[in-house]
């Protein structure tokens, strides 16, 4: 089991328990699958251009590597920013307590580049925190799953359904003046195949 | 650059650009200061894997493991994959000169399968004929961002003066009131948004900035309602 979040607000501690939420704990989910002509399954796998490899499920493996091509083992790897600067990994924030900052406005939730969600589970809460978020009021703080080279944003909040947790990085749209340029041509991204059933 | 077709509260409609809001970019990986690029490797060869060394070995196979390395084919390893074509493997793991069929199975959330059936084929319909339409569904946003996990931004973007003015209104309009509206597709606007075939259906709620003369008209959208996992 995850160590659990601890936040407080006016000093006073909360603990909960957390689960992800993924569509398919909430509504399933459905699967394509590729068969011959008696109906046994096929599966997919890879032919190198010249066709002298056949490449299964299982057969590769991601290596790191300089540019000029020599390899680094994996506890080796750290991170820089865009600048060139190293920089440090950041513990994760679970077990450890964090403060909260709030109200905020949804805006700023809105804008939120969204990693994971969470339903938590109370084992301890202040008045203060539960008095807030059932009048709709929601709070940020720092959170890390796990050790990470930078700390990402989350906000807890409460509906009829339960509390909650919604992470990421904190992301902004550019307003638009009238003589703005037209949008990059941006390429396609690839969608998973999920079902779909929330409404 | 893509474009959608949207009508607004008036039944006016025009096709507009659309651009995602993408993500801040991750940090990046590196040795010291130095940028490491990702490969993938070959680490065992098409007639190395388990399945065939246990059919060849048999019995004798942990013995001939410690002993022989068959696991090993010393040409293959290490071999950096680059360009390749996507192939499909029958069960004796010969390559089908013919397309496979396709099924498509269902499973409920535990993880279940409830059905087999043919697939379904879902067409785009952000560029249809007809647009993408308001429905009656308005959440103020505190209520919205309680309701939903919105996890993809689109931004609408004008392309002259009249579109401008259309979308700039729009936003205001939102802006104002505080609030967010679901907009849906098909004859009767309540469809989900697909923006490309076979793609994922999403719920698309606009919302609306100001900013003096300018102004940003987002389409934020969910598949992920925030529902305890026991609901």
């Amino acid at each position: 089991m995850a160590r659990p979040i601890i936040v407080s607000i006016n000093k006073k501690n909360s603990i909960f328990q957390l689960k992800k939420i993924e569509r398919k704990k909430l509504y399933g989910f459905r699967k394509r699958l590729a068969i011959d002509e008696n109906n046994d399954e096929c599966k997919r796998a890879s032919l190198t251009e010249d066709g002298e490899v056949l490449i299964k499920s299982g057969m590769t493996s991601q290596g790191w590597f300089l540019e000029e091509g020599k390899q680094i083992e994996s506890n080796e790897i750290g991170a820089i920013d865009e600048n060139n600067n190293e920089l440090s990994l950041i513990p994760s924030t679970l077990g450890i307590n964090q403060d909260l900052e709030g109200p905020m406005n949804p805006k700023d939730l809105l804008d939120l580049s969204v990693t994971a969600s969470y339903w938590i589970i109370p084992d301890e809460i202040s008045d203060d925190l539960k008095i807030s978020l059932e009048k709709g009021e929601i709070w940020k703080f720092n959170f890390n799953f796990r050790a990470d080279y930078r700390m990402e944003t989350s906000y807890i909040l409460k509906n009829e359904s339960g509390y909650f947790v919604i992470v990421g990085v904190p992301n902004h749209a550019n307003f638009l003046s009238l003589n703005a340029p037209p949008p990059l041509e941006e390429e396609e991204e690839e969608e998973d195949d999920l079902d779909f059933e929330m409404f | 650059m893509r474009k959608i077709h949207i009508s607004d509260s008036n039944a006016k409609n025009t096709f507009v650009y659309f651009a995602p809001i993408k993500p801040p970019k991750n940090p990046l990986k590196a040795f010291g200061k130095e940028r490491v690029f990702s490969k993938r490797v070959m680490i065992s060869g098409e007639h190395n894997d388990y399945e065939n060394l246990l059919n060849k070995y048999q019995e004798k196979l942990p013995e001939i493991l410690q002993d022989k390395d068959p696991e090993l084919d010393l040409e293959i390893i290490g071999r950096p994959i680059e360009k390749t074509n996507t192939v499909f493997i029958n069960k004796k793991n010969e390559i089908m000169k013919i397309a496979p069929n396709w099924i498509e199975l269902i499973f409920d959330r535990d993880g279940n399968e409830k059905e087999r059936r043919v697939p379904e084929e879902r067409s785009s319909n952000i560029t249809d004929d007809l647009p993408i339409r308001f429905t009656k569904m308005k959440l103020k946003r505190k209520d919205a961002v309680r309701k939903f996990v919105f996890t993809r931004t689109l931004q609408l973007w004008h392309s002259d003066g009249l579109s401008f003015e259309f979308l700039y209104n729009i936003a205001k309009d939102l802006d104002d009131n505080d609030e967010m509206m679901l907009v849906g597709a098909g004859a009767k606007g309540r469809d989900p948004l697909i923006f490309q075939n076979n793609g994922l259906p999403w719920r698309g709620f606009l919302e609306g900035r100001i900013q003096g003369d300018s102004y940003a008209l987002l389409l934020r959208l969910s598949n992920l309602e925030l529902k305890s996992l026991n609901s």
